[in-house]
């Protein structure tokens, strides 16, 4: 017993003084390796990433750049990513915080969020909306991603659609496969992926976006009538 | 002295007598079980099959077994996920069905009718060899179990597998019981590669099967193994043909990775035990499972508390059943005080313990794994449980209630599930479809064409080829009462664009762009 506890601590120890010996060389690649992977192509349909001074830091365990615009796509207009037209975020930080849940806080110097105008249909307490509608993937891709941690955005300058709202805290994580708890400033907004599409529901009302065959059976078929 | 002789003659004769009464009471009662379970299991299969899909592996399925019988034999069958083909052994072998009838309703019910007879000669052995109570409680677990059930009600290739089990595994018992001949390990080996051939996640049983002999002692001769190894390659050799002479491997990539993670396996192991994948209407392996609405929770509670307790007990049996074995090395491996001229129910647990315990390959792989690829253990985990209570004298009150309690979850589900599949089918299952066209035939004209919508969207389902002198539905929309209570976005659509007829079929509500209905 006691040699099978010494050569894990030898091989953790091993491990950990390779990678403070080597940290440069490692953040290197690693800063290498993430601006290669968010400079593939994945299509028309992908959001597309533009950025600036990218750097991975191991030791610190964080990620610093100067600009980062997530550019949505633009070939199906109805689809719901394109209700963002961009995300732009500057002078920013992430670290990784390795707390009992894995967290991720992003600090920020600005972000800037450009937003499409959408128009809804209201039945009872509900928003329908009439311009965009929901893929599943899109929420599924979301989930495959970063459903095993918490992100924090912290910034002081929160720009909607070049309203700024100041300083505001977001975040958001996976309660599950189906739902994502989103909290902008204390508020809590809960999206719920559905059969049917995307419901949103806040404190005082729900919004939804339909999936893509009632939106063509409903709101597209509407406007080709007219 | 006459008297006496005579006097003990009686006594002798009385006995007997009594015995001969006794034991046909137990016959009696034996069968009077036996019909029983066929009457539940009966009333289960009669409810459910007709609620069932037809999906286009069942469509190939015929078409393949059709050029079977045309005399254009397939070396291979369907494409997998992974886009390798299929084993061709299923097309061969319902190619005999197939020429009685395509009909869906007689070929689901060829699984639904292998499954029992699957029982049948699992529980036949039991009684011959153990007793009334074990015979009972196989029926019973057999009768009940949710994913069991669910699985036998549908056509398709693994859906078979429960009965090629029973049959392996009382080759693998004959066998091992030192009486019986060569011939049952070579039957033996032939049903593991038909299991093989209908799905290849049975493929662990292979070295499931080679330490089971290992470990009873009891691997054959150098000469039947060699014949068997003939064997397996002359049942596969169709498949491995096509793949070294025919199949273009330019330009082939495999639709899926063989590691996917190692929590699958064991979910979808947990899954299979308690059949929790029925509590969704739609999954991702499942087309439409049940709508348990506005019940979910408690299903849910039902199903995963019932899957808690089979796997407390499926490991205190194999506990139970691995104490027995001595491990003094990697290859000296033995059974404590095994008597190799009687087979008992300890050795069965045993066998049936590593036959369980071979799922940890799948965990070791990280194999891709969907509940259905656990069908192999159906008989299984019968028999495991019907021999525990009887072996395990210990905790035998706690152990049989327990497995009561599982009973009675499992069966309260699938028959509540049955009778609901019954009460709301949907419009296009098997044995629904002919009656909604003859019902929308005779009620509306050549004009109208039929809609259903579901929380998945609104989908064209068929036009009416109705007599103009009928009147002019419209735009049939048919929704299912519990969709329409559970959407907003359902009744939504209705409301806004339809208005509700009189017309109704089983548990649909039909609405109509024709506000005169």
């Amino acid at each position: 017993m006691k040699s099978v506890i010494f050569s894990i601590v030898f091989i953790v120890s091993g491990l950990l003084s390779v990678i403070i010996i080597y940290s440069d060389d490692l953040s290197e690649k690693l800063t290498y390796n993430l601006n290669r992977n968010l400079n593939v192509d994945w299509g028309d349909d992908h959001p597309k990433f533009l950025k600036q001074r990218l750097n991975v830091d191991l030791l610190d365990l964080s990620v610093s750049w100067d600009y980062f615009n997530i550019l949505f796509p633009k070939t199906e207009t109805e689809l719901i990513l394109n209700a963002l037209s961009n995300i732009q975020s500057s002078g920013c930080i992430s670290k990784i915080s390795l707390s009992l849940n894995f967290k991720i806080n992003i600090f920020c110097n600005e972000i800037r969020i450009n937003l499409k105008k959408n128009k809804w249909t209201k039945y009872n307490k509900f928003h329908i909306s009439r311009t965009f509608f929901f893929e599943r993937r899109v929420f599924d891709d979301f989930y495959d991603k970063q459903s095993n941690y918490v992100v924090n955005i912290d910034t002081t300058n929160l720009v909607i659609n070049k309203i700024n709202l100041g300083h505001n805290v977001i975040e958001y994580l996976f309660l599950d496969k189906e739902n994502m708890q989103l909290m902008i400033d204390g508020e809590v907004v809960i999206l719920t992926k559905k059969h049917e599409g995307l419901n949103i529901h806040t404190v005082d009302s729900d919004y939804f976006f339909l999936n893509r065959n009632y939106f063509d059976n409903t709101m597209k078929r509407e406007s080709t009538d007219v | 002295m006459i008297r006496t002789i005579l006097t003990e003659n009686y006594i002798t004769h009385n006995k007997k007598m009594e015995k001969t009464s006794y034991m046909r009471i137990v016959e009696i009662k034996r069968y009077a079980v036996l019909f029983l379970f066929l009457i539940v299991i009966s009333i289960y299969y009669a409810l459910t099959i007709p609620s069932n899909s037809i999906w286009h592996d069942q469509t190939l399925a015929v078409n393949l077994a059709k050029d079977v019988l045309n005399g254009n034999y397939p070396l291979v069958g369907y494409l997998h996920s992974n886009r390798m083909h299929s084993f061709p052994a299923f097309y061969y072998l319902i190619a005999p069905l197939v020429y009685i009838s395509d009909n869906p309703i007689l070929l689901y019910w060829s699984v639904a009718a292998m499954n029992i007879l699957g029982v049948m000669i699992v529980t036949k052995y039991i009684y011959s060899k153990y007793g009334f109570q074990e015979y009972v409680l196989y029926l019973l677990f057999s009768a009940t179990h949710v994913s069991t059930l669910f699985f036998s009600s549908f056509f398709w290739n693994p859906n078979y597998t429960p009965f090629f089990m029973s049959i392996f595994i009382i080759s693998l018992l004959k066998y091992i019981n030192n009486k019986t001949s060569i011939i049952f390990f070579h039957i033996a080996g032939i049903v593991i590669n038909i299991m093989v051939q209908m799905m290849p996640q049975s493929i662990v049983l292979i070295p499931t099967f080679i330490f089971i002999l290992f470990l009873f002692r009891k691997l054959p001769s150098l000469v039947n193994q060699v014949v068997h190894i003939a064997i397996q390659l002359a049942l596969v050799y169709p498949w491995i043909h096509y793949h070294l002479f025919v199949f273009e491997w330019d330009g082939f990539e495999s639709g899926q990775k063989l590691y996917k993670g190692f929590s699958s396996s064991i979910i979808e192991y947990f899954n299979y035990l308690g059949g929790w994948v029925l509590n969704s209407e739609y999954t991702t392996y499942l087309a439409y499972g049940t709508n348990t609405y506005p019940y979910a929770k408690l299903i849910d509670i039902i199903l995963t508390g019932s899957s808690i307790l089979l796997l407390s007990l499926l490991v205190y049996s194999t506990w139970v059943s691995f104490r027995g074995i001595k491990i003094s090395n990697y290859i000296n491996i033995n059974i404590i005080d095994n008597d190799v001229n009687e087979l008992t129910i300890h050795n069965i647990l045993i066998v049936l313990a590593v036959i369980n315990f071979s799922c940890i390959l799948f965990f070791i792989t990280g194999m891709q794994m969907v509940s259905y690829h656990y069908q192999f253990l159906a008989p299984v985990l019968a028999l495991n449980m019907s021999l525990l209570i009887s072996y395990e004298k210990k905790f035998k009150k706690l152990l049989a209630s327990v497995l009561m309690l599982i009973i009675l979850l499992q069966g309260s589900f699938s028959y509540w599930r049955a009778y609901s599949e019954y009460k709301k089918p949907y419009a296009t299952d098997i044995g629904y479809s002919d009656q909604f066209t003859n019902y929308i035939t005779n009620n509306c004209n050549a004009d109208s064409a039929a809609y259903i919508l579901d929380p998945k969207g609104l989908h064209f389902f068929q036009s009416s080829k109705g007599d103009y002198d009928k009147k002019s539905c419209g735009k049939l929309i048919l929704v299912l009462r519990d969709h329409y209570a559970q959407s907003k976005i359902v009744r939504w659509l209705l409301e806004k664009n339809y208005s509700k007829t009189d017309m109704k079929f089983k548990d649909y509500l039909i609405w109509s762009s024709n506000k005169e209905l």
